[in-house]
């Protein structure tokens, strides 16, 4: 039985942590930009994609999740130079402009892609057994690289001078501007790094299960969730509310029904809401009126 | 008469403007009319199917009317309030779900489920709104509305043993004769259809008219600023989302006897984000914008047969392109075009017309 | 004019006259048929050979002459409507066929979604429609669908012959099911559970997962260390393929697998994983068979659609045989617009084509199906017929 238990908290762990990859650039841009980006899923869908042409070609899966990462990040720079830029004073216009790419990301990858599920060959296959646990070996695989990711992002925020300036900016934009950090080259920079970490989820999503044009709304709403419950801008908050979200759901299913998998998700969403209206790590408090 | 005062120091530019001040009455007089004579064209769009049409232009006229009321229900929170409805498409399927199980399970007529079925959005809409409007910037709304539009998909696609889950649910009823009329038949569902579209067009006429519409304009355009005028800013945008929720579920008791079928793709938060399209394009926060940009997104193309990936493709480009350019939409354009002529009647004076 | 000249005008004028007579098509007339499918999206893996099965049917019928009812000739037209994989379009599609006073005949539709709004649609308006989706049986028998048949066997008769080959050639003992949340996984467990425990098999689990999950780790951690050697699992492709997948990579899972559904690429996929695999082809097995009639009908499906056959073609043959059925009936009842006759006609007939079809007196197929079977690498066929 504590086997069971031990291999359900690896497993939310693992999807967890997917989960806050995904969220961390949702939570950065809100906190940086006010822009609540409904297109961010649709990174995620891409880099399975690119990762998945990148094994069917031959390059393996490696290259493809490197190729996923960067390619994402350039394509979250276009978008923002291109489209969010103009919209930072409105972020309702933001948020009405991402809606709009994710219809045309989203018809346009149906339409080149075709909806079939596609599979790809993960670079790991079969278990291996940790301390007499069972566990999928690319799993821990996934899991690893997650943890891995998202470490790396958050020393880069609390270490580097660029990240010092993002958490800056974040806090206050105009004192931040009033100290010499470049406002726009930090926007940028936020979007890219933000749609990097998507397109390696996604990337890491499809070695593990099915890739589909439609796929971006699942992570999209877990990416919501977390930030509402992290905190919005909140970078620690929305790696622990993954786990968290991660886990509740691991053991929901394996012990509950798992015939309404997404609905602990929105159930722990609900009760935060009502009881930490700004999250758990709550970093924005918006004005009461 | 004196004659100091006459302009023909320029010549020229006094013929010019003699010509464009003697066509300018008559398009002041086509732009001050234009009201009516869109409600005129609207009334014949409406009564052209009614009138012995074949019944695909019946069927297609009744999707269309259920569109153009479901964009003018969202027109009232989003385009006159400012807020960002998410769940509209949601609440279109509660509506539906709701009425379909009162009447096929409770066996409650049709007609009454309609208030019913409105009533329990109301509730649902306050209760999700409520904590949702507190904050300002409107994040806070899209974020929840979102999330409960998911969540009501969910469970309808889910609820398996009430909704019959993903395959949906077959819907045997039809509205009963109401005051003589047979609304069971395709023309009778249509005049429905246009009965709802034309309610929502009303409530939405009434409520531009009135203080509470003002108010709601002032809360779009500056909540603090409204709150600082004593309009109480969280009753306003919760009585709007309230509202026009409770309009979308109306409309959708009208969509289960239509399609016979309800699934829960109704509820989808790609519909309503179809719908935000169909807003922009039309126009936001006009009467007709929505009846324009759902003429334009589904009548169109429903009569060329174009694939439905490329239609929304091209909504999507719509949408980005509409928002960072064109705010207005159609209907905008078409008013500042109106005003343009209206104005130019103006600079004229009697004189020189004469001249 | 002079009478000569009268004569010859008159001449040319009845020459002219005959001419037109011979020139009119004196023979065949046309009988439109109406095809609703899903061309694109989703479903269409099913419902695109099903069509060209279809239209190759007519073709075939076109090339022979058309049919004779009651000595006047008759060619078929046919005339379709893509489903886009929605309901919403699929009904869209029937009403636009509806439109259309002459067709009074519908083929089409393998998938439930789309298929129950409209079967409903034309049922209500008296069209005689051949489906093949799974909840049509739930519809078939009711009052208001004598028109209505449904071209592939029902899974209560699937399964007659499906369990009992299952399981000899699996040899389980121990079998749990995994299905999605929806109505037909209720109707499929009502069906098979039974038969599997009458064949001496113990069910200790049935389990339902979210119809859209992509993770199937939690779910399939409950099937773990029970010490089952089957699974019974459906009901598409790509669901099948991920439980499979996710299963080998967890471990301690049934390697043993029997999937209410159409196509063995899941199993073949991770053939070297798993031990074996069964699954039902609801026509006709095209590749490992050595049925001539079979091979004669793959070459012609080649030469008709300019297509090579893949996995998915079996489904050609869907409507295949109805078709000729349905035209046969015409033949006998006398008449090409009397659906009713024509209906009954084909509820009374047993046809032997490609397969062997019979259809009941709800519209229900009793016809053979192939089963196929993955075992030790090899995979390998076997026919069940219902009689």
């Amino acid at each position: 039985m504590w086997i069971d238990v031990a291999q359900t908290v690896f497993d939310g762990l693992m999807v967890g942590g997917l989960y806050a990859t995904v969220a961390v650039g949702i939570t950065l841009v809100f906190g940086i930009m006010g822009i609540l980006n409904f297109a961010h899923g649709q990174m995620v869908m891409l880099g399975a994609y690119i990762a998945f042409f990148a094994v069917t070609a031959g390059f393996g899966f490696w290259a493809g999740l490197l190729l996923a990462m960067v390619a994402m990040g350039l394509f979250g720079l276009i978008l923002e130079r291109l489209i969010f830029r103009h919209t930072l004073t409105d972020h309702m216009t933001g948020l009405t402009v991402s809606l709009g790419i994710i219809m045309v990301v989203e018809n346009l990858a149906a339409a080149v892609f075709t909806p079939d599920h596609r599979n790809f060959d993960p670079p790991l296959s079969g278990n291996v057994q940790v301390l007499g646990i069972t566990l999928s070996a690319q799993r821990l695989l996934v899991l690893v690289l997650v943890m891995g990711l998202v470490g790396a992002f958050y020393l880069f925020l609390q270490k580097t001078s660029f990240g010092k300036a993002i958490r800056a900016t974040g806090q206050n934009r105009t004192g931040a501007a009033l100290v010499g950090v470049q406002i726009t080259q930090i926007t940028a920079l936020v979007f890219v790094l933000g749609s990097a970490m998507a397109g390696a989820a996604g990337a890491l999503y499809g070695s593990l299960f099915a890739i589909t044009p439609y796929m971006a709304s699942g992570p999209l709403m877990k990416g919501f969730i977390l930030t509402v419950l992290g905190g919005l801008g909140s970078v620690p908050g929305v790696v622990l509310a993954g786990f968290l979200l991660g886990l509740a759901e691991s053991f929901g299913s394996r012990y509950f029904s798992a015939a309404f998998n997404d609905g602990y998700g929105f159930i722990l969403m609900i009760i935060t809401l009502l009881f930490f209206p700004t999250g758990l790590f709550g970093v924005r408090g918006k004005a009461r009126v | 008469m004196s004659s100091a005062s006459t302009p023909l120091a320029q010549p020229r530019e006094a013929i010019g403007r003699t010509a464009r001040v003697a066509a300018a009455p008559r398009l002041a007089l086509l732009a001050r009319s234009l009201p009516i004579v869109g409600w005129l064209v609207l009334a014949v769009l409406i009564l052209f199917p009614g009138m012995g049409a074949s019944r695909y232009l019946l069927y297609l006229g009744t999707l269309i009317a259920l569109q153009a009321a479901l964009a003018t229900s969202l027109n009232l929170v989003m385009g006159y309030a400012g807020q960002f409805a998410m769940s509209h498409a949601a609440f279109y399927g509660f509506g539906a779900y709701a009425s379909a199980l009162l009447v096929s399970g409770a066996g409650v007529g049709f007609w009454i489920s309609i208030p019913l079925t409105m009533l329990l959005a109301a509730v649902l809409a306050a209760c999700i709104g409520y904590p949702a409007l507190r904050y300002t910037g409107g994040v806070h709304l899209a974020l929840i509305t979102f999330a409960f539009g998911e969540l009501a998909r969910l469970l309808a696609a889910n609820w398996h043993s009430v909704t019959g889950g993903p395959m949906g649910m077959r819907v045997l009823y039809s509205p009963e004769p109401l005051l003589g009329f047979s609304f069971a038949t395709s023309r009778g569902l249509y005049w429905l259809a246009t009965g709802m579209l034309l309610v929502s067009l009303l409530i939405v006429f009434l409520v531009q008219r009135s203080r509470f519409g003002r108010a709601l304009v002032a809360v779009r355009e500056d909540e603090v600023l409204a709150a600082f005028l004593g309009i109480n800013v969280v009753a306003h945008k919760l009585a709007a989302y309230v509202m026009s929720s409770m309009m979308a579920a109306m409309i959708g008791t009208a969509y289960a006897p239509f399609m016979s079928f309800i699934s829960p793709e109704l509820l989808n938060a790609h519909q309503t984000i179809s719908l935000i399209g169909v807003l922009i394009l039309g126009g936001i926060g006009t009467l007709s914008g929505p009846i324009i940009g759902t003429l334009v997104f589904f009548g169109i193309p429903e009569l060329l047969r174009v694939a439905q990936l490329y239609r929304l493709v091209i909504l999507g480009a719509v949408i980005i392109v509409g928002v960072l350019f064109m705010p207005q939409g159609i209907s905008g354009l078409i008013r500042q075009r109106l005003k343009r002529w209206t104005r130019d009647v103006g600079m004229a004076t009697p004189e020189a017309v004469k001249r | 004019m002079s009478s000569y000249h009268l004569v010859r005008v008159a001449r040319l004028a009845a020459l002219a006259l005959a001419g037109f007579a011979v020139a009119t098509p004196a023979g065949a007339e046309e009988v439109k048929i109406g095809m609703v499918n899903s061309l694109t999206g989703p479903h269409s893996s099913f419902d695109l050979p099903a069509s060209e099965g279809a239209e190759m049917a007519f073709d075939e019928l076109n090339k022979r002459g058309g049919i004779t009812v009651k000595g006047k000739k008759y060619t078929f037209s046919v005339v379709s409507e893509d489903a886009q994989s929605k309901p919403e379009i699929a009904v869209s599609g029937a009403q636009r066929l509806l439109r259309d006073d002459d067709i009074k005949i519908v083929f089409g539709i393998l998938t439930s979604g789309p298929g129950v709004p409209t079967a409903t649609l034309l049922a209500k308006n008296d069209i005689l429609y051949f489906g093949g989706f799974t909840l049509m049986d739930t519809l078939l028998g009711k009052p208001g669908f004598e028109l209505a048949f449904r071209t592939l066997d029902a899974d209560a008769i699937v399964a007659k012959s499906f369990v009992p080959v299952g399981v000899k050639q699996l040899g389980v003992k121990k079998v749990g099911i995994l299905l999605p949340n929806e109505d037909v996984s209720r109707s499929i467990v009502a069906v098979y559970k039974p038969l599997l425990e009458q064949a001496g098999i113990s069910v200790p689990m049935v389990e339902y997962f979210q119809p859209d999950t992509s993770d199937f780790g939690p779910v399939l951690r409950k099937f773990q260390n029970q010490e089952m050697d089957g699974l019974l699992t459906g009901t598409n492709d790509a669901l099948v393929e991920a439980i499979v997948r996710q299963s080998t990579e967890l471990g301690g899972l049934p390697k043993k697998f029997l999937y209410r559904g159409g196509s063995g690429a899941p199993g073949i996929k991770y053939a070297k994983q798993i031990d074996s695999f069964i699954w039902q082809i609801l026509t006709r097995d095209l590749e490992h068979g050595d049925d001539p009639k079979v091979a004669e009908w793959v070459q012609r499906y080649k030469a008709f659609t300019h297509k090579d056959a893949s996995p998915n073609t079996y489904w050609g043959l869907t409507f295949y045989d109805t078709v000729f059925m349905m035209a046969k009936a015409m033949e006998e009842v006398g008449s090409v617009t009397d659906v009713k006759a024509i209906a009954a006609k084909v509820k009374s007939m047993r046809y032997d084509g490609v397969r062997l079809m019979r259809y009941d007196n709800d519209g229900r197929a009793n016809s053979d199906i192939d089963i196929g079977i993955l075992k030790d690498g090899k995979i390998s066929s076997v026919r069940a017929s219902p009689e």
